[in-house]
């Protein structure tokens, strides 16, 4: 008889949840005559909505952890802001996909499958679940980065993604068994046992299960993938993979390493504080050559993988606070921005070209300004919460005794500011007559008035969610 | 009366937000909401100046509650004699700019009001925020409206301009937030309190806190972040362009305000937190300083455009404040105050004239004038006494500040001050000269010979501004009193 260990269905509940959602969302699609496919939007994000609330109902009053998963406030805040992600690319998702004539249901129900995927990944207690977690979002990320199937790009943009996720894949999962052959277990905890005087095959492992979620955060050198792929994807994809993705990347980075790195006695730090150099410079230096905003972007998220990097190094409880903190303010900036740049899209040839957005300041003032926030809080000018996030990561590095690394780091935020004001350039400064205003449904401007006013909001009074973060760190 | 300079800082904010609401083609209402909204703002800080205790060299009118509690960042605000001053040619300057921007920008107007009143509330916010993260919030979300005043209502070259200002001040504030950072963390070495963003907790204790070595560091990036929005040489040429490119209010405000942000962080940041350091870049930025003030005079000479030469003569000015405040002596930074006051008066209202015959003749070239008092007398009076001012002509507000600086840096180093003189004789040659070819001569330009007089507006722009330029020149003594307690205490912290 195999013994079935007690379970704890209260920790599982986000995660049941969510893909119980999914799996809803695609039975509805199948029921629903096909001139009311209209109805799978707010389905899904009515499904959303219950799934958070409940979830956080359970394990906000009794956070809980066992062998396998963590309920602790950690998973619940990535676990929203997963939500969150999916909530706003769901609510703009829909022109882009009604103008190409694809189908929502699955759409949905694919970004759903991620968002339970990442929440997994950040829930995670061993290394199986986590690696669980990972396939889950990756292969639903695989198949959204394909599903405008006409087009060649996104073809290709699919196809790159899954043969390079699923050799990281592999560096993860060889990592795993490395750890597992020193430790005979998968728990993450566990591993702290062996750390004190880790062998080689314990190093190797750990640095391949690390090489695996820079992949997914996109830091270089493991970077190469993003700009193509982000730019072949459908652009709420994209948003969702630069965003979602990326933070889920930086939690299953945080839930492994966070203990596990300053014990390991050899010094993984002094090759992350290259990676993140390398990560902000490069990131920030290409992304001011590019004409294509879709690319850019995907630049400028290379350099906040390295920001990010910056606060994983403190290894200390500000750093975490600060990835967290970053991480949903620049959930918030970035799905504004590509969805803007979905919506000005339909101006021009249809390229993502920068210059779609000249005069956009006079003909779409609404679609500028909303654009304005978001690129000045991914620059990190006060008031916004783009801002406040870097500050509060650059100062956990600085307390970690990170001098030349912080100052390395403002640095790289001022060249940054270059690429992202060249596109307020030319929304307000350089008319053109031609390129005609756009038009958008109002589930968009829901979307960006949200975006915009979190991150008005977090960024004038971060207070609340610090006060949050404070009492979810690790 | 406690929250008045709340009041102060976030009425123009208010006016923006309301104007946010109305419609774009109400151009009346839109104009009526930005002059009301920079009225009241005007009104709330006169107050100020009666009700500020001359006795007290402390901060006065303070205000603090928490903002971000778990990092001990605060709203705390107050103002000494110094920021004063500054505080109230702000809501001066924005009100008329606000007024003297009725008529003259036409397109996207409800845009242009909301810069200026958000400008005109980060602008305060600077001069009075006694917490530093309060201060750089303030000090960077400036930058956003000036980056679209000058890009949006600019010149031809406006796009180029604006880029330029808004790069060089960030990469001197990104510094200038690391060194912040770095005192918060340090905050509480010495008393074992938590840490604090507090300007008052940071002040008591920098000093003790760092060695020289770190606080030389220390001030290096504070002082670039303001060595760059004086700006000094070699950090000045994003100036000019600015200037040349921005719409007349916005190079009246910039030179008017923005400028004097950096040489108040010097004052208020750079010298008590940081004093051993401060000490030792006296050489270094004393000269810098007259090589401003005279490569500044030179290069004005030259100019062929007014706009330009006005933009260079303020590198030159300014150059006299920074001079001042880096004596030492209560003199010289008393003067270093003044000047301040004095060159956003002047220079203000040169950029203003400026402005009235551009927008009749929509050239600047100073060539393509001559003669124009005969055809513009009471125009040609005014620019007279601003002249005169500006070059510091006894009786009038210029000579107050650069004498005081002069005397008080004579007591330290005659050298400097000799050199400095200099730049007075150099400031008055680019003046009368620019004033002779413009006004005097024949009026052979046919476009001239039909050239409007002031209006009834730009007379109510410019009236205040005489007052005030003739006020201080005569009786400089309500003001010289309010800053003298301040900048004691400020050196106080020096010896």
């Amino acid at each position: 008889m195999i013994a079935i260990p007690q379970i704890d269905y209260s920790l599982l509940l986000p995660h049941i949840l969510l893909a119980a959602a999914a799996i809803l969302v695609i039975l509805f699609d199948l029921l629903l005559p096909i001139d009311k496919k209209s109805l799978n939007q707010p389905v899904s994000l009515i499904l959303l909505v219950l799934a958070w609330f409940f979830s956080v109902r359970a394990l906000i009053p009794n956070p809980g952890t066992s062998a396998m998963l963590h309920g602790d406030g950690f998973s619940v805040f990535f676990f929203s802001v997963f939500i969150i992600a999916a909530i706003l690319v769901i609510l703009t998702a829909d022109a882009y996909l009604k103008r190409n004539n694809m189908n929502t249901g699955e759409f949905y129900a694919l970004v759903i499958f991620a968002a339970a995927g990442a929440s997994l990944m950040a829930a995670a207690a061993d290394l199986i679940v986590l690696f669980l977690g990972l396939e889950v979002m990756s292969i639903s990320l695989y198949v959204l980065a394909g599903f405008h199937r006409e087009r060649l790009k996104s073809n290709e943009a699919a196809l790159k993604y899954f043969l390079l996720g699923a050799f990281f894949s592999g560096f993860l999962l060889y990592g795993i068994v490395l750890l597992y052959s020193v430790a005979g277990t998968t728990n993450i905890s566990a591993l702290l046992d062996y750390s004190a005087s880790p062998s080689v095959p314990m190093l190797i492992g750990a640095a391949l299960v690390l090489i695996a979620f820079g992949f997914k955060a996109s830091l270089v050198p493991l970077h190469f993938w993003s700009p193509d792929v982000y730019d072949g994807a459908p652009t709420p994809v994209s948003a969702f993979m630069a965003t979602a993705a990326k933070a889920a990347a930086f939690a299953a980075m945080l839930r492994v390493f966070y203990y596990l790195l300053p014990d390991l006695g050899i010094n993984l730090s002094s090759a992350l504080w290259v990676i993140a150099v390398l990560s902000m410079t490069a990131g920030n230096v290409i992304a001011l050559m590019q004409s294509n905003i879709k690319r850019m972007l995907a630049y400028s998220s290379i350099a906040h993988a390295g920001y990010l990097l910056t606060g994983f190094l403190a290894l200390n409880e500000a750093g975490v606070a600060g990835i967290m903190f970053y991480l949903f303010a620049y959930t918030l900036m970035n799905i504004g921005a590509f969805t803007i740049a979905s919506v000005i899209n339909v101006r021009g040839k249809g390229d993502y070209q920068i210059s779609d957005f000249a005069g956009a300041g006079t003909k779409n003032p609404f679609l500028a300004v909303m654009m304005a926030v978001f690129l000045f809080s991914l620059a990190g000018i006060p008031p916004t919460a783009g801002f406040f996030g870097k500050f509060y990561l650059f100062s956990a590095a600085l307390d970690a005794g990170y001098i030349y690394l912080v100052v390395i780091a403002v640095l790289n935020s001022a060249l940054s500011v270059f690429y992202y004001l060249r596109v307020l350039v030319i929304m307000f400064m350089q008319a053109d007559e031609e390129l005609p205003a756009v038009k958008w449904s109002p589930t968009i401007s829901l979307a960006l008035i949200l975006c915009a006013l979190g991150i008005l909001n977090f960024g004038i009074f971060p207070g609340s969610l610090l006060r949050f973060i404070g009492q979810a760190g690790l | 009366m406690d929250n008045i300079l709340t009041l102060t800082i976030f009425i123009p904010l208010a006016g923006a937000v309301i104007l946010l609401f109305l419609p774009r083609s109400a151009q009346s209402a839109i104009k009526i909401t930005a002059l009301i909204a920079a009225l009241a703002a005007f009104a709330v800080s006169i107050p100020l100046f009666f009700l500020f205790d001359v006795s007290n060299p402390d901060m006065q009118f303070v205000e603090r509650h928490e903002w971000i509690p778990s990092i001990g960042v605060y709203y705390q605000v107050g103002i000494d004699g110094i920021s004063l001053f500054l505080v109230l040619l702000t809501t001066f300057l924005s009100l008329l700019c606000i007024y003297g921007s009725f008529g003259v920008v036409k397109e996207k107007l409800k845009a242009y009001m909301f810069c200026f009143l958000f400008l005109e509330m980060g602008m305060l916010g600077v001069f009075c925020a006694l917490d530093l993260f309060l201060f750089y919030v303030f000090w960077e979300s400036m930058l956003i409206p000036m980056y679209f005043i000058i890009g949006v209502w600019g010149g031809p070259r406006r796009i180029y301009a604006a880029l330029k200002f808004f790069i060089y001040t960030m990469v001197g504030s990104v510094l200038m937030l690391a060194a912040i950072i770095y005192l918060y963390l340090h905050s509480g070495d010495i008393t074992g309190v938590a840490r604090t963003f507090d300007l008052f907790v940071i002040m008591a204790n920098a000093p003790q806190t760092f060695a020289l070595q770190a606080q030389m560091w220390l001030f290096a990036a504070f002082a670039l972040a303001f060595a760059i929005k004086v700006p000094m040489f070699p950090f000045h040429t994003w100036l000019p362009d600015a200037h040349v490119e921005a719409p007349a209010a916005g190079s009246v405000i910039l030179a008017g305000v923005l400028l004097k942000m950096g040489t108040y962080g010097f004052l208020r940041f750079c010298i008590p937190l940081f004093p051993a350091a401060a000490k030792e870049f006296v050489p270094l930025i004393s000269v810098l300083a007259i090589i401003g003030i005279i490569y500044g005079a030179l290069v004005s000479m030259v100019q062929t455009d007014l706009k330009k030469l006005v933009a260079y003569s303020s590198v030159s000015h300014l150059g006299f404040v920074m001079l001042g405040l880096f004596a030492f002596t209560t003199q010289a930074v008393v003067g270093g105050v003044v000047q301040m006051i004095n060159h956003g008066l002047s220079t203000g209202a040169l950029f203003f004239l400026v402005g009235v015959i551009y927008e009749r003749r929509h050239t600047r070239e100073i060539k393509a004038y001559g003669g124009l008092a005969k055809q513009m007398p009471k125009y040609a009076a005014v620019f007279m006494i601003v002249t005169l001012s500006s070059l510091g002509l006894p009786g009038l507000n210029g000579f107050i500040g650069e004498f005081l600086i002069l005397l008080g840096t004579f007591q330290v180093n005659q050298a400097y001050a000799i050199f400095a003189a200099s730049g007075v004789i150099l400031t008055a040659v680019y003046l009368l000269w620019m004033y002779r070819r413009v006004m005097f001569g024949p009026l052979d330009k046919e476009e001239n010979k039909n050239l409007k007089d002031l209006n009834l507006r730009e007379w109510l722009v410019f009236m205040p501004l005489l007052i005030c330029i003739v006020w201080i020149g005569v009786y400089p003594y309500p003001i010289l009193i309010r800053i003298t307690p301040a900048v004691e205490k400020v050196l106080m912290i020096l010896k």
